[in-house]
């Protein structure tokens, strides 16, 4: 097969920047690639696919692609042990199993420097602890309980082996021996939650906890273990070395307390910031007590960087506009009837050149793209394991070829919606990895009815939109807002969010409201935005991280006391949670939502006021958005609503509503305290799309329209001509720098 | 947005599924499939929606669905094969979503009751 899939090592580029192609093809073979401009020219993938051309400053070129694997799961190595004498010593660890249905797993493996043959602590496909040394093989013959810690006890001399395994809970200790006939060869490193294949990979991996490992230079006895491991913090009496898996602020430390140094490294992220043994139920944040927080999760199933060769680069002309593109690869000699066709088309959003200028960018717009958003669903599994999805959609679930190319590689990771073999949610999703189901026209089941533009594909048809209404404009993403914050934004009048920005880190936030105080005109073009509160890595661009805490519709929830991130410190989940709901600065947030159709919208009485006109200029009528391209009408999938009881300002102008949802759309949990049989659409009058326009407290204003289905109104065919006008209205009006009338109101 | 994936699903029951017998239960089961064949993609009404949600709610592992023929702007069978399970292409080939819609029913039905509902009009 001739599927291509691959990554860039960046989504955001600077033009005269060189962007690098991470490539991989089951089947090696040349391939083209070229750059292209997304939402202008009369070229398509797709009878109606989103339009692009060629960009003819990049050179079309040829690689040569090549198979590259993925090492996935993660585990730690520590070497250097050769300079201990452990011809007779212990090693103890806590040890929290999670017990997936699989075959071994390793949780601790040694290797010395002659044969690499050693000790070997594991769990047996039975959840057997077990225990190898030099070819023979001991089983503890009670089956450990899933999520009980136990201490594990590894001591060994000249002529033994001795496991010790301690169940917590129970205090009950069982020992497996094992006679040598002959002594281990010297010990070299160690490799825990997995263990070294053939291949160089890493194999056999551990799904669970493991804190606090202590080495000791001789035999000691259960008791001496249990006081050290439980009972000390830092370096046990009589060790000679000790490892913490708490937060580090490098990523991949393993650190080690004592005397030699012996530091460690931890591969392909294990979730950090966790419930340990020590855990006293009394201490909630892990700042504040970080030695009840030193376990570390580790995932057979866990990917942060796949790590791919770079392949090829491409250079970007150093006057290349801002907008949205995609390097497209494409397999020589055609479609061989894979699952992708021999294509791969990999997004990219050029911002334009230098600094942000000290000037305004007068009549252009700015368009921030959701990309923590197309992160946190990147290689989403739910269709693929999960039975809910056809429920939600109310009909048959619609797959992609890269949905079933996905199926077929489960060593590409999963998004912030799945759990992990072990049925521990996905916490932290990375774009160092191929996400095949990130294409410009990719489908997807909860857009409905229609179109199938989900995320990404979505917000080309506002690219699209822009392009043909020859509205000038800059591309911005996320990750750009969160690093350089509200200055790359202080140029525009009017920025535009995609239709989906639904994950946002501090930074980001404050960055949207900085530029609102400063006076600047913010359009909200979707639905449950700035619901999730995330956290990037500090050292690592591009990896991010969720705590699914408290309260939400979550596909999977965050172990009790565990809401802190890991990455940065702060208090996860909600953004309403966190005390900064959506409503309190873009007046609306999100109420509910529903996956088959969408409904249109009507004006409210209080649209006829006056200094409102300008948005309904040109629409005739009361009722509008009753056709597009997701769900087939424009209010709908995920929905906002005004709440002044939630933030919404007073004077915000609710310009126009949803008509009622069927009964396929359900209100928010967030929204209930109680359960009751009145959630669904038909019943809920709260569940409804709001249309709303209100100034900012520093001199700005708000246009937001509550519906993620908004921006299929705005395609070329299939679209809604009223929603196409009122989005082209606010847009000209938010350009113009007279004061809105409600913008001067807010500075008297 | 929320997708959950570990709730408990439900149960199909045998009585729902035993539409060949003569008892009042069958009949009713009968005209359930023919108002949904003959409008796959329509709004169900509550009865017809209680009576597709089971079937729905599903586990994944076996359950069929459909993959999109970009290239044909069609659409074909498949079958899930559950966490690490890849993907089984089935196969068909069907230009009209509803006719997609019904196929996926019948394989289905075909699976949890051994009886194919093309035959509802017997």
């Amino acid at each position: 097969m001739t599927d291509v899939v691959g990554y860039l090592d960046r989504w955001s580029a600077a033009p005269g920047e060189r962007v690098a192609l991470h490539l991989s093809s089951a089947t090696p073979g040349p391939a083209s690639v070229s750059l292209v401009r997304l939402g202008r020219g009369v070229q398509r993938d797709e009878p109606d696919g989103i339009v692009y051309e060629p960009v003819l400053a990049v050179p079309a070129h040829d690689v040569a692609l090549r198979p590259q694997p993925v090492d996935a799961g993660s585990y730690a190595r520590i070497d250097g042990l050769g300079v201990l004498d452990l011809r007779s010593a212990s090693l103890a660890v806590l040890v929290q199993p999670w017990l997936p249905p699989t075959e071994e797993q390793v949780i601790l493996a040694s290797q010395g420097a002659d044969t690499g043959a050693g000790l070997r602590v594991a769990i047996d496909g039975d959840g057997c602890y077990v225990l190898h040394a030099d070819g023979a093989l001991a089983v503890n013959a009670r089956a450990a309980h899933a999520r009980h810690w136990s201490l594990l006890l590894l001591g060994w001399s000249d002529d033994a082996v001795r496991l010790t395994i301690i169940d917590l809970r129970s205090a009950r200790s069982t020992t497996l021996v094992l006679p040598l006939a002959r002594a281990l060869a010297p010990m070299q490193s160690l490799l825990l939650a997995g263990q070294a294949q053939a291949d160089g990979s890493v194999g056999a991996h551990f799904d669970g906890r493991l804190e606090r490992l202590v080495l000791w230079p001789q035999a000691v006895t259960p008791d001496v273990a249990r006081d050290g491991l439980l009972r000390q913090s830092g370096l046990p009496a009589g060790a000679v070395a000790c490892w913490d898996f708490a937060p580090q602020a490098q990523e991949s430390l393993l650190p080690d307390c004592g005397p030699h140094g012996l530091h460690g490294r931890m591969f392909q992220g294990p979730k950090r910031a966790l419930r340990g043994a020590r855990w006293s139920g009394d201490v909630f944040d892990w700042r504040q007590a970080p030695d009840q927080y030193a376990a570390a999760h580790f995932h057979g199933d866990d990917l942060s960087d796949a790590g791919w060769e770079p392949d090829t680069w491409i250079e970007l002309p150093a006057d290349l506009p801002s907008g949205a593109y995609a390097v497209r690869v494409c397999r020589a000699g055609a479609d061989d009837g894979g699952l992708t066709g021999g294509l791969c088309r990999l997004p990219l959003f050029v911002r334009p050149a230098g600094a942000p200028p000290a000037q305004r960018h007068e009549g252009v717009v700015a368009v921030v793209f959701p990309t923590f958003t197309y992160l946190a669903y990147g290689n989403d599994r739910c269709a693929l394991s999960g039975h809910n999805p056809e429920v939600l959609a109310d009909q048959a679930i619609t797959l992609e070829p890269t949905d079933v190319l996905l199926s077929q590689h489960p060593q590409w990771g999963a998004s912030l919606y799945d759990t992990h073999r072990d049925g521990s949610g996905v916490s932290v999703a990375s774009r160092w990895r191929p996400i095949p189901t990130l294409q410009p026209d990719q489908r997807a089941w909860q857009a409905g009815e229609g179109s199938g533009r989900w995320n990404y594909p979505a917000d080309l048809l506002l690219v699209e939109w822009l392009e043909r209404e020859g509205i000038a404009w800059h591309a911005f993403t996320d990750e750009d807002l969160h690093v350089q914050g509200s200055a790359v934004l202080a140029p525009y009048r009017t920025v535009l969010t995609g239709n989906h920005p639904e994950y946002a880190t501090t930074e980001l936030v404050e960055a949207y409201r900085a530029y609102l105080a400063t006076g600047g005109r913010l359009m909200y073009l979707g639905g449950n935005g700035f619901y999730w509160k995330i956290a990037c890595h500090p050292q690592r661009v591009g990896v991010i991280e969720l705590r699914r805490a408290e309260d939400g519709n979550r596909s999977w929830a965050e172990e009790p006391g565990e809401y802190y991130q890991a990455f940065d410190g702060g208090y996860g989940g909600m953004w309403r949670r966190n005390g900064v709901a959506p409503q309190s600065w873009l007046g609306v947030g999100y109420c509910g939502q529903g996956f088959r159709r969408s409904v249109g919208y009507v004006r409210t009485a209080a649209s006829d006021q006056p200094q409102v006109a300008f948005v309904f200029d040109g629409v005739p009528s009361r009722s509008f958005g009753e056709q597009g391209v997701i769900g087939g009408a424009c209010a709908g999938v995920e929905v906002d609503r005004q709440d002044e009881g939630l933030g919404s300002e007073p004077g915000g102008i609710r310009l126009a509503s949803s008509l009622p949802f069927d009964a396929t759309y359900f209100i928010a949990n967030e929204e209930l305290l109680v359960s009751r049989p009145t959630i669904s659409g038909p019943y809920s009058p709260g569940l409804r799309a709001d249309m709303v326009l209100q100034s900012a407290s520093g001199g700005g204003a708000v246009f937001c329209t509550g519906s993620i289905a908004w921006v299929g109104g705005l395609a070329a065919h299939g679209g809604d001509p009223a929603v196409q006008r009122i989005t082209h209205n606010v847009l000209r009006r938010f350009l113009d720098p007279a004061p809105l009338e409600m913008e001067r109101a807010d500075a008297h | 947005m929320t997708i959950p994936i570990i709730s408990s699903p439900c149960t199909v029951s045998a009585s729902t599924t035993e539409v060949g017998g003569p008892d009042g239960d069958a009949t009713r089961v009968r005209a359930l499939i023919r108002r949904f064949k003959s409008d796959p993609l329509g709004a169900p009404d509550p009865e017809l929606r209680a009576f597709l949600l089971p079937l729905r709610n599903l586990p994944a592992a076996g359950k069929h669905a459909l993959m999109r023929l970009p290239a044909q702007q069609a659409w074909t069978l498949v079958q899930l094969g559950g966490r690490g399970v890849p993907v089984e292409i089935v196969g068909g080939s069907w230009t009209s979503r509803a006719d997609a819609e019904w196929a996926v029913f019948r394989a289905r039905w075909q699976a949890v009751s051994g009886w194919d509902p093309e035959r509802v009009d017997d």
